[in-house]
């Protein structure tokens, strides 16, 4: 006669089979959600996803970031007035660790002259979790894809396209036309102190400067003007870590030069600028990515006709604002 | 390893697995001290060297309430030898006088502690307010502190602790140990619920070993928890955030400030619901009964209802430890009495206990935060429970004359939609940038009411779009069936555990995959910081 098994014995083993089952699950669908799924307008945040429409080795200049670099780089612009193609790669209140992950993602697809790193995400505070679900992330792409499914056709799932995601058309520009002045006007008073970075946050940033490097592309820190995110010793910080690992860095709330009127060019009372305070930002970076930077001048380039088309859907987007000027 | 919110892949995915093995391969003797060992470590993981808080408490209850057995011991002793009634009473009131000041010396000490740290800097605040106010020159400086974590939740734990031991509804505890683990215990933390001796230490300190039933039921509940947060509470975070920082630059007009306070509402429970799932399902996989802190609270038909099936624990504090000892204190006894002679027997208790639901909500609104708006947030409730129970034999006169039955499903709908609206409207003071904001949204809600923003569309500019909003509506509903089951006595994990494994393991399998796919996490999405973890 066979001997039963102890009925204990087996609801513990069941109790394992749901769990190995639900991990089967979690792959399966990593199977649907993944970077090669297609059609992605409608990822919450589309922008940093955006760059991997693009045909491969096009970008000249990539800027990654959080909120501050969406907001305050049109490379749109950029490309209209110094004819370099640039991608903004950022989504709001990105954490450093992403951030280094985007990095990695995106030079396995592109071969810019230079990648721009915000600094603005430096300073954001990390919990355990942000390494654990970048971890998360690279083993099941469901956790980062999973927001697809507002737009999921499983008849185009693994089909060979390149066109797999949303060409985004501003590049990852994001245009916001409120005007809601800042009172702050004197945030960069000059001091000797440093705001520290936050514990751990120092290696993702090494990570980053290690992965531009090894792809051969040079890392420079940029800050974007902001009189509610930076001060001076947030300045002195990133000074400091530039000289420590050799990398450029400019900070744009020093260069008066731009012209913002925080009275007019912000759209959340100074925490970001708005489309009139990044046209003219816009403006002054692209002149000094160009004095600085040997990029070719593209706009005669038959492989970059699209690009000249860019404009129209720009003009679109930013009609509203003019009326506002 | 820093833990911001017990639904992070860090506490569930690394520290509850792991003392879950520890404990399940450790002999029994020493299964408690795992759960210690976890507790201080969890607390040093969040607060560091602010643990020395936590410690004095314990030590100091753990002290007092050893002293009180003593006192009571003394006094029984001497009750014994007593020759006549007189002096029994005597020995009874000096003993009781004794036990009151060691009692009152443990309260000092842990509230004490709660005041100086979470209140102090806002007292200071408002004495150079007063300061100013009077033309002096004069200002103290304000006092900064750190506060450990749940600082607010354990004090009351410790509080009711002593005053329980007092009141020789438990007896002391000689193991340290146990004191310890009650009031450490690192699911409860963060949120509470807040716990009493009598029904959570004996049971922690048990060492059980691990009961398949518990392990499955806790492990159900915290997805459910997790589907919640992450689901609902952090999906609406984009919208609430967005109208309540930006209602005076973006001048939003009544109907969309409404719309903020209700879905706050929702975020607000679903969040702190959730994570009380959490929390409870945790204990649960230990064989711990945590008490439950939620009973469907929507469902109320007042406001007195709803404090009594919303942060239940929080609201029998208040009552067992603030409403009884006043209304029973002996001035309030002789005002009643008089008041009875003079107002009659419907309104003869009122004064009572308005005087002691003052205390009750002043206290209530101080707890949630050191603010002018959280004392406004109590006072608005205390007004609100006053006034109903001061209308309550009119509005009973007035229903019977217009022939309208209170226990008639209309009557009864229209008491939970007007008691809903009224917590919105609370809620939404609680969230508010501070007094000023509070009013300034609220003359919005009744000098600018228009649905315009809402049907015009504009409300779909604040962050959330269609597919957003039908994955909002299925969640709720889920949510909603599971309350509607609950209010009706049944038991929605028992109804699915009764069910063949073809059909239970899908419906555990969809919740899993809804919650995946479904969850607003990642990239562009900012989860709320836990809620109820600041206090």
């Amino acid at each position: 006669m066979q001997k039963k098994m102890n009925p204990t014995l087996k609801k513990w083993l069941l109790g394992i089979a749901f769990v190995m089952a639900a991990v089967a699950m979690v792959v399966l669908l990593s199977v649907f959600f993944n970077e090669k799924t297609p059609d992605t307008d409608a990822l919450k945040d589309v922008k940093p996803y955006g760059l991997l429409a693009e045909p491969d080795d096009t970008i000249d200049v990539l800027i990654f970031g959080d909120s501050e670099a969406f907001s305050t780089f049109s490379p749109v612009q950029m490309w209209e007035e110094y004819g370099f193609s640039s991608y903004v790669v950022s989504s709001a209140s990105q954490y450093i660790s992403l951030t280094d992950s985007f990095v990695k993602q995106s030079l396995a697809h592109q071969k810019p002259k230079v990648v721009f790193l915000e600094t603005n995400a430096m300073f954001r505070k990390m919990t355990a979790d942000k390494p654990l679900e970048s971890t998360l992330e690279r083993i099941f792409p469901v956790f980062q894809y999973h927001n697809l499914w507002k737009n999921f056709d499983p008849a185009n799932v693994n089909e060979n396209e390149d066109d797999y995601f949303w060409n985004n058309a501003l590049k990852g520009f994001k245009y916001i036309s409120i005007v809601n002045p800042s009172k702050k006007k004197d945030y960069m008073k000059a001091t000797g102190k440093r705001k520290p970075l936050p514990a751990s946050n120092e290696s993702y940033v090494e990570s980053i400067i290690n992965t531009c490097k090894k792809h051969g592309v040079e890392p420079v820190f940029v800050s974007a003007p902001s009189t509610v995110n930076w001060n001076y010793a947030k300045h002195n910080t990133v000074t400091d870590l530039a000289k420590k690992y050799g990398v450029k860095y400019i900070d744009l709330n020093l260069e008066n030069a731009i012209g913002l009127d925080w009275s007019k060019d912000t759209c959340d009372r100074g925490d970001h600028v708005n489309y009139f305070g990044a046209t003219k930002t816009t403006a002054y970076f692209g002149n000094y990515i160009k004095n600085n930077f040997e990029l070719a001048d593209r706009r005669n380039d038959p492989a970059y006709s699209e690009w000249n088309t860019l404009h129209e859907k720009y003009a679109e987007v930013t009609a509203g604002s003019k009326s506002k000027i | 390893m820093k833990f911001t919110s017990y639904i992070s892949i860090a506490y569930l995915a690394i520290f509850l697995p792991a003392v879950i093995l520890l404990y399940t391969i450790l002999p029994k003797k020493v299964r408690p001290f795992v759960l210690l060992a976890a507790s201080f470590t969890f607390f040093w993981f969040i607060s560091e060297w602010l643990i020395c808080y936590i410690l004095i408490s314990i030590v100091s209850i753990y002290l007092i309430a050893l002293w009180l057995n003593k006192l009571k011991d003394k006094r029984n002793a001497l009750v014994k030898e007593a020759e006549n009634k007189e002096q029994k009473k005597a020995i009874k009131k000096k003993s009781g006088r004794n036990q009151l000041l060691v009692l009152l010396l443990g309260v000092l000490i842990n509230i004490g502690i709660l005041a100086v740290i979470k209140y102090s800097p806002f007292f200071f605040v408002n004495v150079n307010l007063f300061l100013k106010l009077i033309h002096s020159s004069a200002r103290v400086s304000v006092p900064a502190f750190a506060a450990p974590i749940g600082l607010s939740f354990y004090s009351l734990q410790a509080v009711s602790y002593i005053h329980d031991v007092y009141k020789e509804k438990i007896k002391a505890d000689k193991n340290i140990g146990r004191v310890a683990l009650f009031m450490s215990f690192f699911p409860v933390i963060m949120e509470g619920p807040i716990c009493r001796y009598a029904d959570t230490a004996e049971k922690l300190w048990s060492g059980e070993r691990l009961h398949y039933r518990n392990v499955t039921f806790g492990a159900q509940r915290i997805a459910f928890g997790i589907l919640k947060k992450i689901v609902i509470a952090d999906r609406l975070n984009i919208i609430v955030t967005t109208i309540f920082k930006d209602h005076e630059a973006f001048n939003y007009d009544g109907g969309l400030i409404l719309l903020g306070a209700i879905l706050y509402t929702i975020e607000l429970y679903t969040e702190f619901s959730g994570t009380i799932d959490v929390v409870i399902g945790s204990g649960e996989m230990f064989g711990v009964t945590i008490p439950e802190n939620f009973r469907q609270p929507f469902f109320a038909k007042s406001i007195s209802e709803f404090w009594q099936r919303w942060h239940i624990t929080l609201g029998t504090w208040f009552r067992d430890y603030i409403f009884y000892p006043v209304t029973m204190s002996k001035p309030m006894k002789k005002m009643t009495k008089n008041c009875r002679k003079k107002l009659g027997r419907d309104y003869g208790p009122l004064p009572a206990s308005i005087i002691a639901f003052f205390c009750v909500w002043l206290c209530n609104g101080l707890w949630h935060g050191a603010g002018w708006e959280y004392i406004f947030f109590g006072m608005y409730h205390f007004a609100l429970i006053s006034l109903g129970s001061l209308i309550l034999p009119l509005s009973n006169k007035l229903l019977a004359k217009l022939h309208i039955d209170r226990h008639k499903l209309p009557y009864k709908i229209f008491t939970i939609l007007r008691t809903a609206l009224l917590v919105c409207i609370g809620e939404m003071i609680f969230n508010s940038r501070g007094l000023h904001d509070a009013l300034g949204m609220l003359k919005t809600l009744f000098t600018r009411f228009t649905f315009k923003s809402i049907f015009d569309g504009s409300v779909l500019s604040l962050g959330l779009d269609g597919h957003d909003i039908i994955i909002l509506c299925v969640t709720l509903a889920i949510v909603l069936t599971v309350g509607i089951l609950k209010e009706r006595g049944k038991d929605p994990r028992e109804l699915i555990a009764s069910t063949p494994i073809f059909v239970r393991w899908p419906i555990y399998m969809l919740l899993v995959v809804y919650t995946v796919v479904f969850g607003a996490y990642g990239a562009g999405y900012i989860p709320i910081d836990p809620i109820y973890a600041n206090f």
